[in-house]
């Protein structure tokens, strides 16, 4: 019911966003980056490197979990397929 | 050097207050960038239900209403947690156009706001606040521990 709320109907921060449950994967970006901001926040010696580190950390953590998300496939799609039965 | 308790405890009450109060204004300002990023961001995915107090019967395999763990983290915001969840309760429109029949665990017939989340942005509605918080308790733990800045200057 929710994904199908129309986007131009959808009333922010009453109604849950539309189209998230086919869409879900775009927002671990913006949950990543959250986090980035408030750790690098406190992690950085100074502030004016904040920006740069964050971003150093958001494409570390993203491609970590494509680097996961290869692996597991290959696990799953290759290389399970090809081990004996039984 | 001792633990900074007021400096803690400022930075539970408001996201990056700790860090202000010590003079560490450009990183609390950032603090609060994020937080309010993950924050805002939790509740426009979810909706104001993202935040609550309780978890609905429905939702709970008992049909009652039980103690909402995931507020735990979300309570690391501080009164704006509590706000927020108090406000929520309120703004889910209850009437009787907004609500749908669901079947409860025990077989009967429920309903429900038609604008309650589901799936994935329940989830990640929920996820994005109780990260919010347990930054936050991050963030005011350092802010405890952190030197003040003439010291730090001093010492560099």
């Amino acid at each position: 019911m929710i994904a199908t709320t129309p986007l131009l109907a959808w009333i922010p921060f009453i109604q849950p966003m539309p189209g998230v449950q086919s869409h879900w994967l775009w927002l671990l970006p913006v949950l990543i980056l959250g986090i980035a901001m408030m750790y690098k926040a406190i992690r950085v010696e100074h502030v004016d490197r904040w920006p740069r580190e964050v971003a150093i950390m958001v494409g570390q953590v993203v491609l970590a979990f494509i680097g996961l998300a290869v692996g597991l496939f290959l696990l799953v799609q290759v290389i399970v397929p090809i081990l004996p039965a039984g | 050097m001792p633990f900074r308790w007021p400096s803690l405890l400022l930075g539970l009450v408001f996201p990056g207050l700790g860090h202000w109060m010590l003079g560490e204004k450009g990183r609390a300002i950032r603090v609060v960038a994020g937080f309010l990023l993950l924050w805002f961001g939790g509740l426009l995915i979810g909706g104001p239900m993202s935040v609550a107090f309780r978890s609905p019967g429905y939702s709970t395999g008992t049909g009652l209403e039980e103690r909402r763990l995931w507020f735990l983290p979300q309570a690391g915001a501080g009164p704006i947690a509590f706000a927020t969840a108090a406000l929520g309760e309120r703004l889910v429109p209850m009437g009787e156009d907004d609500l749908i029949e669901i079947t409860l665990p025990d077989g009967s017939v429920g309903t429900i706001s038609r604008d309650t989340p589901i799936g994935h942005a329940a989830d990640f509605g929920t996820l994005f606040c109780a990260l919010a918080g347990l930054m936050n308790v991050a963030v005011a733990i350092d802010a405890g521990r952190r030197p003040e800045p003439e010291r730090r200057r001093a010492g560099s």
